[in-house]
């Protein structure tokens, strides 16, 4: 009966560890690897934690709308400003706080800059796909499990997407290594390969080659405020309470969108007035920085690589003052 | 509570516990309580609503009881005095009695279902016809598994009438067995005298560990089934069905197929999880399928298909119905008119026909209901039958053996196709619905319909999709095959080597986790028999 019971336990132990081993082994492949054009995020997380430590002086922060504007390689080359875009498609504000711990881990900046484009948006604007783009890409951290609660709203869901993506990614069979078909910049291949991707997006900028023309003309836009959610004002008090731990400078910038309206714009001022932060709306510059509709934009939120340009050139001024 | 939800899952897991921890005797009130909770999870008007229609028929039974007990009194006090005359009398009066207590309770019964169902949706049709403000029973709640506790316990009542089994005293016994939580949602229909000394068994069986691992397989089957197949199919057949309008060609024909294995995966995914927790409670639950598809006829589907629908019907409906004087008298007129054939078919047909129209009518009181799983049934039977003959004497001229593969492969084609034809009727939100989608399916076949379905149905890798579907519908086939030679699949396994069996359960755990239709991705809908 000894004998029975043990056998019966030694084939509870094997099968128990079979499961695991065979787990962790196939989670990898699940994983997202967002490697495509304008959803790179493992591309970007990849390089910011291959450089070597303190070797950054300006790290910006925001989603699409800022790696696309933000051409950090100009800065460098042109400007000798050595920056580095750390952001992510479909990055939120009550998400920067958690880009912005990790990547001082083993950076220390000069200065942050944070573009604001998703400060009106609730954790529960957030679709599955964009969460996917802001956390699948970066390490397993309490930070992160931390984030995830905040976003997802429960702590079950933030350790299944930390601890055991396979079950949050499993349906990704039907894309995985599948060219051309792919959604919402889900991946094409298996595995990561980071050599395929060396200096494809320098620094994390990320041109957007397509031009569209916009009807771009914010002065004569939407005036009325709108309230920032509460989870985006308690990011920005986090992100402030980080820098001011580190002395680091802090600065919160708008790029040019046909989108943004002179109400959301002002709703923003208030709000950082109000906390003694600093803000510049490239929006109100417009005139200054030359923002054209015809050739700076590739759809109403992103400007084109024409666009970030005039927004570069402008922000170096500015970083350098 | 969602079946496929990790809730059920624990629900389940601790009524386990305390159904082992309490005395044989008394676990059916651990039973009683799971019933309850779990009826609770999804409706506390509903509960009050099953709760009083079991007390109804407990009341019922009870009184029924009392008559045949007051016959069987007067039998013994004045069986040997009284003659055969007064005898006959005294038992019709007896009789008599009991079928008005029979015929109230059920007419209440089916009274609280027909409002609670029907009379909305009728309501509104009749409102919209002659231009009329008719009360469409708004706020009328509809009780979880309404259609399936009301026929389990007008069956209870009318086995007390028949003598099959003596009335209960005990009223919560008769909520049990009304509301037994593995059976209220969507069957099957259990018999009182089947599932309720299961239920309240007094004897303490303890499972093996086989006997776990085979239920526990049985039910990882039908999570298989529900997750693997017929959520991954629902999409497209949604898709097809709800925009019709937009589908077309082959785009049609995949949403009709897709709906076809989703709706068996569907259910009998649901009946293997429900038979596997049975298991674990020590209740065998009745079987509702019996490889279908692999019917000879309409009417052998039938036998296969919802095997507890059709026999509860059969036994109720149709052989009382047989049974009835108005048939009775019509056979009669009959057989001096047109003959003694005429006079056993002709009252068979009728009675099928009340009863298929019935059987669709229990799915729902819309007419695509009522056409597509009720009176088309019956068209096919009754064709099936009068075109017997013919078919026999073709096979004979032919040398056709019906009992050889290719014929019976024939034949389950044949019966799949018309089931999956009726279904379009039986799916589809109106029969115009149906007939223009059987008109767009005919329409300009083109293989670029089917990647307007799935781009339409935002499901991506459409050529993995299809062959996964494929494989879906290979294994259900060989597994089905197997089923149908006798061989238990389970069985098969638990005489396997350690090693082998652990690659089976690891490749049905992975099968689980990587193709299960589960997260946020997927909204995972109820089980379809769930709505009926």
């Amino acid at each position: 009966m000894k004998k029975k019971r043990f056998r019966l336990f030694i084939k509870v132990v094997a099968a128990l560890v079979s499961f695991w081993a065979v787990f962790f082994l196939i989670q990898p492949f699940f994983v997202p690897k967002f490697i495509q054009y304008e959803a790179e995020s493992t591309v970007f997380a990849h390089s910011f934690f291959a450089l070597p430590e303190n070797s950054v002086d300006v790290l910006f922060f925001g989603s699409s709308e800022m790696y696309c504007a933000v051409d950090s390689d100009r800065l460098y080359s042109k400007y000798g400003v050595n920056a580095w875009n750390f952001g992510s498609a479909g990055q939120t504000m009550a998400v920067t706080p958690y880009y912005l711990y990790e990547a001082l881990k083993t950076q220390s900046p000069q200065t942050v800059a944070v573009e604001v484009g998703g400060i009106f948006y609730k954790n529960s604007d957030l679709d599955a796909s964009e969460i996917a783009w802001n956390y699948a890409p970066m390490p397993l951290t309490k930070e992160k499990i931390a984030s995830l609660e905040q976003v997802l709203g429960s702590k079950t869901k933030a350790h299944l997407h930390a601890f055991f993506p396979l079950l949050v990614y499993h349906d990704r069979w039907r894309v995985l290594n599948h060219q051309g078909d792919s959604d919402a910049g889900f991946d094409i291949d298996y595995v990561f390969h980071p050599e395929k991707y060396d200096g494809l997006y320098p620094r994390g900028f990320s041109a957007y080659q397509n031009i569209h023309q916009q009807n771009y003309d914010f002065a004569h836009s939407d005036t009325a405020l709108k309230e920032i959610p509460e989870e985006s004002r308690n990011a920005v008090d986090a992100i402030a309470e980080a820098c001011r731990r580190q002395n680091i400078r802090l600065l919160f910038f708008r790029s040019p969108a046909v989108v943004w309206t002179r109400g959301e714009s002002e709703s923003v001022r208030r709000f950082m007035e109000g906390r003694g932060l600093e803000f510049i709306d490239l929006n109100d510059r417009a005139d200054e920085l030359s923002v054209s509709g015809k050739t700076d934009f590739c759809d109403g939120k992103h400007v084109s690589l024409f666009g970030a340009v005039k927004v570069t050139d402008f922000l170096a001024k500015i970083l350098s003052a | 509570m969602k079946i496929t939800s990790v809730a059920f899952l624990g629900f389940v897991l601790a009524a386990l516990i305390v159904f082992r921890l309490f005395p044989a005797g008394k676990r059916w009130w651990v039973l009683l309580a799971a019933s309850a909770v779990f009826y609770l999870t999804h409706s506390v008007g509903g509960f009050f609503v099953m709760l009083l229609t079991a007390l109804l028929i407990w009341f019922a039974a009870l009184r029924v009881q009392k008559k045949k007990d007051g016959f069987s009194l007067w039998l013994r006090e004045n069986g040997e005095t009284a003659d055969r005359e007064t005898k006959k009398e005294k038992k019709e009066f007896y009789r008599k009695k009991q079928k008005r207590i029979v015929a109230a309770a059920t007419g209440i019964t089916l009274g609280i279902l027909f409002l609670c169902k029907y009379y909305g949706v009728y309501a509104s049709g009749l409102g919209d016809l002659f231009h009329i403000k008719l009360w469409t029973a708004e706020g009328i709640l509809l009780p979880l598994g309404i259609s399936y506790y009301s026929f389990q316990l007008i069956g209870y009542l009318v086995d007390v009438h028949r003598g099959v089994t003596d009335a209960e005293r005990n009223p919560l016994k008769v909520i049990l067995f009304g509301g037994f939580f593995l059976s209220v949602m969507q069957g099957p229909f259990c018999r009182w005298d089947a599932l309720t000394p299961q239920l309240c068994a007094e004897n303490d069986r303890k499972l093996t560990f086989d006997e776990y691992r085979s239920a526990v397989l049985k039910i990882v089957g039908g999570y298989i089934k529900k997750l693997c197949v017929a959520d991954q199919f629902a999409p497209i057949a949604d898709e097809v069905f709800m925009n019709y309008t937009q589908h077309k060609g082959f785009g049609t024909v995949l949403g009709v197929v897709c709906f076809a294995v989703r709706l068996y995966a569907d259910f009998s995914g649901y009946m293997d999880i429900i038979i596997g927790v049975g298991q674990l409670f020590g209740v065998e639950m009745p079987e509702n399928f019996r490889q279908p598809f692999f019917s000879n006829n309409m009417a052998e589907f039938w036998q296969r298909w919802h095997i507890t629908l059709g026999a509860w019907l059969r036994d109720y409906v149709f052989y009382p119905i047989l049974k009835s004087n108005a048939f009775k008298k019509m056979g009669k007129a009959l057989s001096a008119k047109a003959g003694a054939n005429a006079a056993r078919t002709i009252p068979t047909y009728l009675g099928l026909l009340i009863l298929w129209t019935l059987i669709g009518l229990w799915h729902g009181p819309e007419l695509h209901y009522v056409f597509g799983v009720g009176i088309l049934q019956f068209v096919y039977i009754f064709l099936g039958e009068i075109t017997r003959p013919v078919f026999t004497k073709i096979d004979r001229l032919l040398h056709l053996d019906g009992r050889k593969l290719p014929l019976r492969i024939i034949r389950s084609l044949r019966c799949t196709l018309l089931m999956m034809f009726a279904w379009i009727f039986f799916n589809a939100s109106s029969v115009s619905a149906a007939l223009e989608m059987l008109k767009n399916m005919f329409a300009q076949p083109k293989p670029g319909q089917v990647t307007s379905v799935f781009l339409a149905a935002g499901v991506d890798g459409q050529m993995r999709t299809l062959i996964w579907f494929a494989v879906c519908i290979a294994l259900t086939v060989a597994v089905d095959v197997l089923h149908e030679k006798g061989i238990s699949l389970r069985e098969f396994l638990s005489r396997k080597p350690y090693p082998v069996r652990l690659a089976v359960y690891l490749l049905l755990a992975f099968a689980l986790i990587i193709f299960g239709a589960y997260g946020g991705r997927f909204s995972t809908g109820d089980f379809i028999y769930t709505g009926f």
